[in-house]
């Protein structure tokens, strides 16, 4: 009774001295594995962040030191600067433009790829080839569709009585504008198409033979069965496509026919990225260009942050909380 | 004979072959929807797929037509004389193969570190226990807040100053972790039972074994749709390779390609080809786990 009495308390300490260790020792195992990833964190993401907060505050150019200015950059940027704003219009534009044309095309390609058709795994190929092979790529073959005397567009056109277009014309602002946006909705769909199969595939089957025996339409069908299924994807790819759309670069770039760094001026459908790239990276306006990345960042923040807690914390969440209960179990 | 049918009520009225063929059109199929529903899609669907393909096939239609044929009206939907002239003249670029060779090192030093950092902080985040875990999880991921564009800018600034520019260790961003690829790595990897590994360790694994022979053969297929994706981002990366460098002989195939000058739209379809080709290669392997990867990884109930 007394060898226990003493001895009990010297085990507890002795186990809860191994656990510690234990604890102690996961966390170096665990130090370690994350080791590269922290490296990559402090050079590539935390101090260039950190440094960017200070940068917009300043002047600051090619080789020179930054200089402080305060707002001077930020009140620039909402008061002079229309170049600004004509490019925040257009990115805007393709925005509220492809967006919808990407989603609604994906859903509707889905739904019928869902269905038992003959050459699915062909067709679905090749919806979804475009969104796969390089932005570079399928604008350089655009060019060559487009072409205004030996493309097959205006060739098509040309067959059915119509008028050539120009539509590589850089000095008509709107053709380039369509041409831009006929592309990238090429591009864009099939990406969005993959993934509302994988929502379409994980509906419950069950829930369409209850909703059929009860008589439910084929539309109400769809209102009650399907789009509650699909609706993390759609809210992912919601989000995941103004973010996309607003980044309209490489079509632009590619499609102005840049050859060299100095056509840049050619580039007249000015999209917040193309004016970031001659900020930035043209004419190296650090201080500028960083006040710039903060505004796109605040209009966009709605969006990520709605990413942010509804698609990535919650499964995050959710997944620590079933592991944590497989721990227990 | 037509008695005999008679009685067996096998006679119908004559119908006209246009009324024949909307009573089958009409008539539901096994799934209870009229056939004509059905035929409808399958047009609809198969003819968007062609119209998709139509630009893909004009792009190897090009690169295999002769130039003196690119201007021939009414346009070859053919090659009439195919040539592999234009690979020639293309790969005789010397700025384009140099190309090629730097986005197969860009591709390589990415999917290497995909691995080495995405990987191991993704297995640190889902199978080892430590205090803190989640709550450096969720500084990662708050990362994903500031978008891609206004990172970008301050990353070229800082990359610059520290002398990143226009070599491998700004153009191949060594070290650059993806907190995309840790969620989706570490969404699949927190799936796999416990229990398999505790049996591993009582076998005598360490930790890093137990990664490399245990997690690892079952990861496959989310490591397959990032490797898939890192590859393709290393492949059609033109914004930061564009800005990265200054040097023609850093410049990757994506960016080369748009810098070839005055040669015949033939040849630069053909360095188009030369560029995608191996893509839709892999892809073809990997597309069955992309839906897969997505179905499991985004939160569907």
């Amino acid at each position: 009774m007394a060898y226990i009495a003493k001895t009990a308390p010297a085990a507890a300490r002795a186990a809860h001295e191994t656990k510690r260790k234990l604890i102690s020792r996961n966390t170096i195992v665990a130090f370690l594995f994350l080791l590269p990833s922290l490296i990559g964190f402090g050079i590539y993401v935390a101090w260039p962040l950190i440094f960017g907060i200070y940068a917009g505050f300043t002047d600051y150019r090619g080789l020179s030191a930054p200089k402080w200015v305060g707002l001077d950059n930020y009140i620039k940027l909402f008061t002079t600067d229309d170049t600004f704003w004509r490019s925040l219009r257009v990115s805007m534009l393709f925005v509220f433009i492809l967006t919808p044309a990407n989603m609604l095309l994906g859903l509707i390609v889905a739904i019928g790829l869902n269905r038992n058709i003959p050459w699915r795994a062909i067709a679905r190929t090749a919806y979804y080839m475009p969104s796969l092979v390089s932005g570079v790529g399928t604008t350089l073959v655009w060019r060559v569709l487009l072409d205004y005397e030996y493309g097959i567009v205006n060739q098509v056109i040309k067959s059915l009585g119509g008028e050539p277009v120009g539509w590589l014309n850089v000095d008509m602002l709107m053709n380039m504008f369509w041409s831009v946006t006929f592309m990238s909705v090429w591009r864009g769909f099939g990406m969005t198409m993959l993934i509302y199969l994988a929502g379409l595939q994980s509906a419950p089957q069950q829930l369409y033979d209850a909703a059929k025996v009860d008589g439910a339409s084929r539309l109400q069908r769809f209102a009650t069965v399907t789009l509650p299924a699909i609706q993390p994807m759609t809210f992912f790819l919601l989000i995941g496509q103004v973010m996309a759309n607003m980044n309209t670069f490489t079509s632009i770039y590619v499609l102005a026919g840049s050859t060299v760094d100095s056509t840049y001026a050619r580039m007249k459908l000015i999209t917040i990225p193309i004016y970031v790239y001659q900020t930035v990276y043209f004419y190296l306006f650090f201080g500028y260009g960083t006040a710039i990345g903060w505004v796109v960042f605040l209009l966009l923040f709605a969006f990520t942050f709605m990413q942010f807690r509804r698609v990535y914390m919650p499964s995050a969440q959710r997944k620590a909380a079933k592991y944590a209960g497989a721990e227990v179990a | 004979m037509a008695t005999n049918a008679a009685i067996r009520g096998r006679i119908r009225p004559q119908l006209s072959p246009f009324a024949r063929f909307t009573r089958y059109f009409l008539k539901p199929d096994l799934e209870g929807e009229p056939r004509i529903l059905r035929w409808f899609i399958i047009v609809v669907v198969l003819g968007g797929a062609a119209f998709m393909a139509l630009p893909l096939w004009w792009n190897i239609r090009t690169a295999f037509l002769d130039p003196s044929d690119y201007s021939h009206m009414p346009l070859y939907w053919f090659p009439p004389k195919p040539t592999l002239e234009n690979f020639r003249r293309a790969l005789q670029t010397p700025n384009l193969v140099r190309g090629y060779l730097n986005t197969l090192i860009l591709a390589a030093i990415r999917t290497v570190n995909a691995i080495l950092v995405n990987l191991t902080a993704a297995y640190a985040f889902s199978r080892l226990r430590w205090r803190g875990r989640d709550a450096i999880f969720m500084i990662y991921l708050a990362t994903m807040l500031v978008p891609g564009d206004t990172a970008g800018i301050q990353q070229f600034i800082i990359l610059r100053k520290l002398g990143f520019y226009n070599n491998w260790l700004g153009l191949g961003t060594p070290f650059q972790m993806s907190v995309f690829n840790i969620f989706l790595l570490r969404q699949f990897l927190i799936d796999i039972p416990r229990d398999i590994e505790e049996s591993a360790r009582l076998e005598g694994c360490s930790e890093f074994q137990t990664m490399r022979y245990i997690i690892l053969p079952l990861a496959k297929p989310v490591i397959a749709v990032v490797v898939l994706g890192v590859v393709q981002g290393a492949w059609s990366d033109f914004f930061w390779p564009l800005i990265m460098t200054k040097k023609e002989e850093m410049r990757t195939a994506a960016v080369a390609i748009t810098r070839l000058g005055s040669v015949p739209a033939t040849v630069t379809m053909a360095a188009t080809f030369l560029l995608d080709a191996p893509i839709v290669v892999i892809a073809q392997f990997a597309q069955r786990y992309i839906v897969e990867t997505f179905s499991r990884s985004l939160s569907v109930e």
